[in-house]
């Protein structure tokens, strides 16, 4: 595995769909759009306001009134348009985006996630993640699994301010895809070269492991 | 006297009167496009202090389109900051911190819809966003319905400074691609608004189902004098 961030974006990319309306996170979340499946028809919105995101520009190309919330010069595409952030929040928070992807600080089994603060360290803001998680129909996390430091990201309970209360669903990391159910976190799949116990070490909190065998992540 | 006027057209001397201590100003602008540039700079060099800045973002980048406002927080003269984006100013966590400055972080949608209440005579909004978070502190929590929600309340100024790539006098604004974002829903939240643009056109030149920022919203009007992200 050469790039771990590309290796989550491909499969954070997988759980998109035909005709879905999605808004993706700075970092990680970003790269997905270079891995979406052939022939699928995906609009990408940025809170800015821009929907139907295209390629980055071309060196020399850029219109320099037209970035995305990442601040990179790029396209839109046919079918696309551009709007004020009073439209972008009505399309996030009227529950109009099938699905959001964000990074995560944190993100613990009951579905919260902190993202936005922390103390002593960071403070990025929330920019519109909250309205983001509020919002979308399907809310993805894509994060790598283990903290810089080496500890985990995914816990038993949040300990930094929170995001949101209980509304991520799904989560993408290096070693698993973890869905949110009522009774905890369950196992989707597992990349092909960890081991539940790898997996379980690595993580903060219980995994429910169903039955059966356990899909292998996209490698 | 009524806002419709042929010609808002100022000169920087006219506008630099309107700036006071202790007002409230925002500032449209997401990231370094559709910023006022020239306003930005101009209220710095007005040397007002003890000022309320509300913005999406304020980057203290060197040399950035947001570098003036970002030193006015710098030397203590932004008593207030309500902002929804912090990670492009590496000041503000300290200043946050240490309290030096009274930051209020705004989620993003939150903020438009303050600013769009503000403009629109609501009194408020009820919206899940920032729920069993730090962000709903302090606010009322009210129940619709069996389901809880946050009671968020109107954002007004005193000043907005607002961006168009193109204005006819009158001030009706046209926005190119993604510089739009705060420009027409600031310009109706407050109480005197200046629109600067890029480019200024007989009335009548902007085609009128491609205006952004309305006119009706716009009391004065002043010519980019080149600051660009």
């Amino acid at each position: 595995m050469n790039d771990i961030r590309e290796f989550i974006a491909k499969n954070v990319a997988a759980l998109l769909h035909d005709g879905d309306l999605v808004n993706l996170g700075v970092g990680i979340p970003t790269l997905a759009a270079n891995f979406l499946p052939e022939g699928v028809t995906i609009f990408i919105q940025a809170e800015n306001g821009l929907l139907g995101c295209g390629p980055k520009a071309a060196p020399g190309e850029e219109n320099k009134n037209l970035i995305d919330a990442g601040a990179a010069y790029i396209t839109c595409l046919p079918g696309g348009f551009t709007f004020d952030s009073v439209t972008s929040f009505n399309i996030i928070r009227g529950g109009h985006l099938d699905a959001t992807v964000l990074g995560a600080l944190q993100v613990d089994e009951l579905g919260n996630l902190a993202n936005w603060y922390l103390p002593g360290k960071l403070l990025p803001g929330p920019g519109g993640a909250m309205d983001l998680v509020s919002g979308a129909k399907k809310v993805i996390v894509a994060t790598e699994h283990l903290a810089k430091n080496g500890t985990p990201k995914i816990v038993r309970r949040c300990t930094l301010p929170l995001t949101s209360a209980g509304t991520v669903n799904t989560i993408v990391t290096d070693m698993a895809v973890l869905e949110k159910t009522p009774q905890g976190l369950r196992l989707a799949a597992i990349a092909a070269d960890v081991s539940l116990e790898q997996l379980r070490a690595s993580t903060g909190c219980e995994i429910i492991i169903p039955g059966g065998e356990i899909p292998k992540m996209i490698a | 006297m009524g806002k419709i006027r042929n010609n808002k057209l100022a000169a920087k001397a006219e506008v630099m009167h309107h700036f006071a201590d202790g007002q409230s100003i925002m500032i449209g602008g997401f990231n370094k496009v559709g910023v006022p540039g020239t306003l930005v700079r101009w209220l710095w060099e007005s040397g007002v202090s003890d000022i309320t800045l509300i913005v999406n973002n304020c980057s203290n980048a060197d040399g950035g389109i947001w570098y003036p406002a970002a030193a006015m927080i710098h030397e203590g003269r932004v008593s207030h900051l309500k902002i929804s984006y912090t990670a492009t100013n590496t000041e503000l966590r300290q200043l946050y911190e240490e309290k030096k400055l009274e930051v209020e972080i705004i989620p993003q949608g939150t903020l438009a819809e303050r600013l769009r209440a503000a403009g629109s005579g609501i009194g408020g909004f009820l919206t899940t966003v920032g729920l069993n978070t730090q962000i709903a502190e302090g606010k009322e929590i009210v129940r619709v319905g069996g389901k809880e929600y946050l009671l968020e309340l109107p954002l007004k100024a005193d000043l907005a400074l607002v961006k168009a790539s193109l204005a006819d006098t009158m001030g009706n604004g046209l926005c190119y691609g993604t510089s739009k974002n705060f420009n027409p829903v600031m310009a109706a939240a407050a109480g005197f608004t200046i629109l600067e643009s890029e480019q200024v056109v007989p009335v009548g030149s902007i085609g009128h189902e491609h205006v952004d920022v309305a006119g009706i919203y716009v009391d004065m009007l002043v010519v980019s004098e080149g600051e660009e992200a």
